[in-house]
């Protein structure tokens, strides 16, 4: 095999010059292709560090008719739900000394009070990494337990927000999916062109020896070479794109949404970007390899 | 070293009006002899070719070569045997983008030669056939005769066991051809075994080789040897 390498060089470079215009749009689309790819697992991981900020600040508050006479073993009931990162058990007296605090100079009006009209509460820190199914099975666990009156949970914006996010990645990777299916027909498209250009010499290859695979390897060998040429060209894109848009965006995002320090692509997404290219390529290369 | 077995080819079979091509062949050609197969355009001479390099299978009967049944050959055989049989095409088949060296060169990277061999093997075979002075001509920059002498060299390149020419002379003049017929007697006294088709009677007769008869798909028979009396 080894010594057939220097066939298998020429003749996919030529495979290339055949290819032309064709091949240049096989190119471009791969680059598209992983662009689209790479731009939505930048968005993804962004946005789950956007929705676990948030999570981060849950907080569900449960309110008691009366203090548990074993409040120790009350409290342990909580540990058996699930999802119960920490709590904090607030006195009516807390209550009061929170609210009052709260209230400032118009605390004074809650000496007037003839007793202390609030409850014991305990607010809980959900686990961040809650889905919001899980939210809710807890609230419902909370709910269920005795002793409880409310329970004041983070509303539904949970919820929007886990489905916002699957709807941006889930357009991102339609989108890339959609360019990568366009991309492989480019590909082997550009391959059926250079196949078809040199088919007198694929057949003469034959006759003088190659076997079947040597004569379509040159093929696959260039959609590789275009799937790894797109491929790279977009994470390049992506890697120098990252500077000036955190400087662009960065503060927006932080000051926004939260987001302390904006995720980008690694080494391993940029290394899984480029190897999909050459993926894509080498299976378009492959289809138009049928031609010989 | 190449037989025939009651072999019958019939092209277009199962698509509009099957052409016989050859009907209930029957020959061999031992290891070392130059056999002329003779006959009009039509005779069915390409197809024997053709059907010794596993170009095409046989409708009826065994083609045997070098003691095998090609027929039974998987794509790697097949590769293999076309490795040890050089063609001379009846349409040449050069590469019209290459040079002359880049077309002999073609077959030995096909079969993997070593780099550092390839130099000076392509030089010996445009050697063998005169084209030693113009490696780098390009295609059009050749006569006839020159590509008629290129085709040879390319299928020398690999000293072939086995040397398939289809009208080798093609149709170029008397001592054009004459020079050419020299060069595959040459090979045929270097040891190689040489199928050549011809619907040339002088050719047959210069290269003073066992000649068979075709007509119509048919062998006919055999002609007397030149000087054989």
């Amino acid at each position: 095999m080894g010594s057939h390498v220097p066939f298998l060089v020429e003749a996919t470079l030529r495979d290339l010059r055949r290819s032309r215009a064709a091949g240049l749009g096989a190119f471009l689309l791969v680059f598209l292709a992983v662009l689209a790819a790479g731009s939505a697992l930048i968005l993804e991981e962004n946005l789950e560090r956007i929705v676990t900020g948030w999570r981060e600040q849950v907080r569900i508050v449960l309110y008691l008719d009366e203090e548990p006479a074993q409040r120790e073993e009350w409290l342990a009931g909580l540990r058996t739900l699930g999802g119960v990162r920490e709590w904090r058990w607030i006195s009516p007296d807390e209550a009061m000394g929170e609210l009052h605090a709260y209230l400032g100079a118009d605390g004074a009006l809650l000496a007037r009070l003839p007793s202390n009209p609030l409850p014991a509460s305990v607010e809980i820190a959900p686990d961040p990494a809650l889905s919001a199914v899980g939210l809710r099975a807890l609230i419902r666990g909370l709910e269920a337990l005795p002793g409880v009156e409310e329970v004041q949970g983070p509303g539904r914006w949970v919820e929007w927000a886990e489905g916002g996010r699957r709807v941006l990645i889930g357009l991102g990777l339609g989108l890339g999916g959609l360019l990568a299916l366009v991309a492989l027909l480019a590909v082997a498209t550009a391959s059926t062109f250079a196949g078809v250009a040199g088919r007198e010499e694929a057949t003469l290859a034959r006759l003088v020896g190659a076997t079947g695979a040597t004569v379509r390897l040159p093929l696959i060998l260039g959609g590789v070479i275009h799937g790894a040429l797109g491929a790279l060209a977009a994470v390049g894109l992506l890697v120098l794109a990252e500077p000036p848009l955190l400087r662009h965006l960065g503060p927006a995002l932080r000051e926004g949404l939260g987001l302390e320090t904006p995720a980008f692509l690694g080494w391993r997404e940029a290394l899984a970007l480029v190897l999909g290219g050459c993926g894509l390529g080498a299976f378009g290369g492959l289809l138009g390899g049928r031609t010989r | 070293m190449v037989e025939f077995r009651h072999v019958s080819k019939v092209y277009g079979r199962g698509r509009g009006r099957p052409v016989p091509a050859l009907t209930g062949v029957t020959f061999a050609v031992g290891q070392d002899e130059m056999v002329c197969l003779f006959g009009p355009s039509g005779a069915g001479k390409t197809t024997v070719l053709r059907l010794v390099s596993r170009e095409e299978l046989p409708t009826e009967g065994e083609v045997v070569v070098a003691g095998e049944e090609v027929s039974r050959f998987g794509p790697r055989a097949v590769a293999h045997l076309r490795r040890r049989i050089g063609i001379v095409f009846q349409d040449g088949r050069l590469l019209a983008d290459r040079t002359v060296a880049g077309n002999v060169a073609f077959v030995l990277r096909v079969q993997g030669t070593p780099r550092h061999e390839l130099r000076e093997r392509v030089l010996e075979a445009l050697r063998s056939v005169g084209l030693h002075r113009r490696p780098n001509a390009r295609l059009a920059e050749l006569s006839a005769e020159g590509r008629q002498r290129l085709a040879l060299a390319r299928a020398l390149v690999t000293e072939p066991p086995l040397l398939l020419a289809d009208e080798p002379t093609g149709s170029l003049d008397g001592d054009a051809a004459g020079e050419i017929l020299e060069v595959l007697r040459g090979v045929h006294a270097r040891g190689a075994t040489l199928i050549v088709a011809t619907h040339q009677r002088a050719v047959a007769e210069r290269l003073q080789c066992r000649t068979l008869l075709l007509a119509g798909g048919r062998l006919e028979g055999e002609m007397a040897r030149a000087g054989d009396g």
